[in-house]
């Protein structure tokens, strides 16, 4: 792995870290400078890849104007609400997230392998598995969202 | 190297999925919003790696400032709803608008 791999996978890693900062904030402006730094280290991935315009554009517009906007909203009403995380919902969203990454990575050493169609039989319950914890995601949505409405 | 990028993008998608989900108030749906916007930008990373990066660079441009007119309008919203309710919780935004 070269430098610049691996000085993008070092960004990739803190813009990680920094979203996951947004979901355990309680405080909406913590939530925002979290929000903002990520969307720093997103802009900052395109430029070490070289397209320099979309930094400039991710940098000035998205987080220089409605990002700044962002940030004054969340200063002004900083809501401190108590914490809603339900435990049930943990287990389903690890499978889907280790699913959906296990999938990327499975897709691209598909494209070195010539019999895709026996590796694409072979993963069936993997994705079986994945189908099932995102239907399982949304019918707790679902139900989240019913019980909101009848309080 | 597409493949850590992807990856990064379904991490911070699902995390901005999830803060949307256990938002309280409407400036937490926006901040999570923008994350997700941010995830859509790292999924448009592949398209440059390909010979049409030209035209690449105006999707990605179009998405940028689509996004940024749909937050726009998020934050006119939550404008309005603070002047109408008082309030930004979630809980004042209810199915069936004006009441007449």
């Amino acid at each position: 792995m070269d430098a610049e791999a691996t000085a993008i996978l070092i960004v990739s890693v803190f813009a990680a870290i920094s979203s996951l900062g947004v979901l355990l904030a309680r405080d909406n402006f913590y939530a925002s400078i979290y929000m903002s730094v990520t969307m720093l280290l997103i802009a900052s991935i395109f430029a070490m890849l070289g397209v320099h315009s979309m930094f400039v554009i991710i940098a000035f517009i998205f987080v220089g104007a409605i990002g700044l906007i962002t940030v004054a909203l969340a200063a002004t009403y900083r809501y401190l609400p108590p914490s809603k995380l339900s435990n049930i919902w943990i287990l389903p969203a690890i499978i889907t997230a280790g699913m959906l990454i296990s999938s990327v990575y499975g897709l691209y050493s598909y494209i070195q392998l010539t019999d895709t169609i026996s590796q694409l039989a072979e993963s069936y319950p993997e994705i079986v598995t994945l189908l099932f914890a995102m239907m399982v995601l949304m019918m707790l949505s679902a139900i989240h969202m019913i019980r909101r409405e009848v309080l | 190297m597409i493949a850590y990028i992807l990856a990064l993008s379904v991490i911070i998608l699902l995390m901005g999925y999830l803060s949307a989900i256990s938002a309280r108030d409407v400036v937490r749906l926006l901040i999570s919003l923008e994350l997700m916007f941010g995830a859509v930008f790292l999924s448009l990373i592949p398209l440059f790696t390909t010979p049409l990066a030209l035209e690449a660079g105006g999707m990605a441009v179009i998405t940028i400032f689509t996004s940024a007119s749909e937050l726009m309008v998020l934050i006119a919203a939550i404008i309005i709803l603070d002047r109408r309710f008082r309030s930004i919780s979630i809980d004042n935004v209810k199915a069936g608008g004006d009441s007449l």
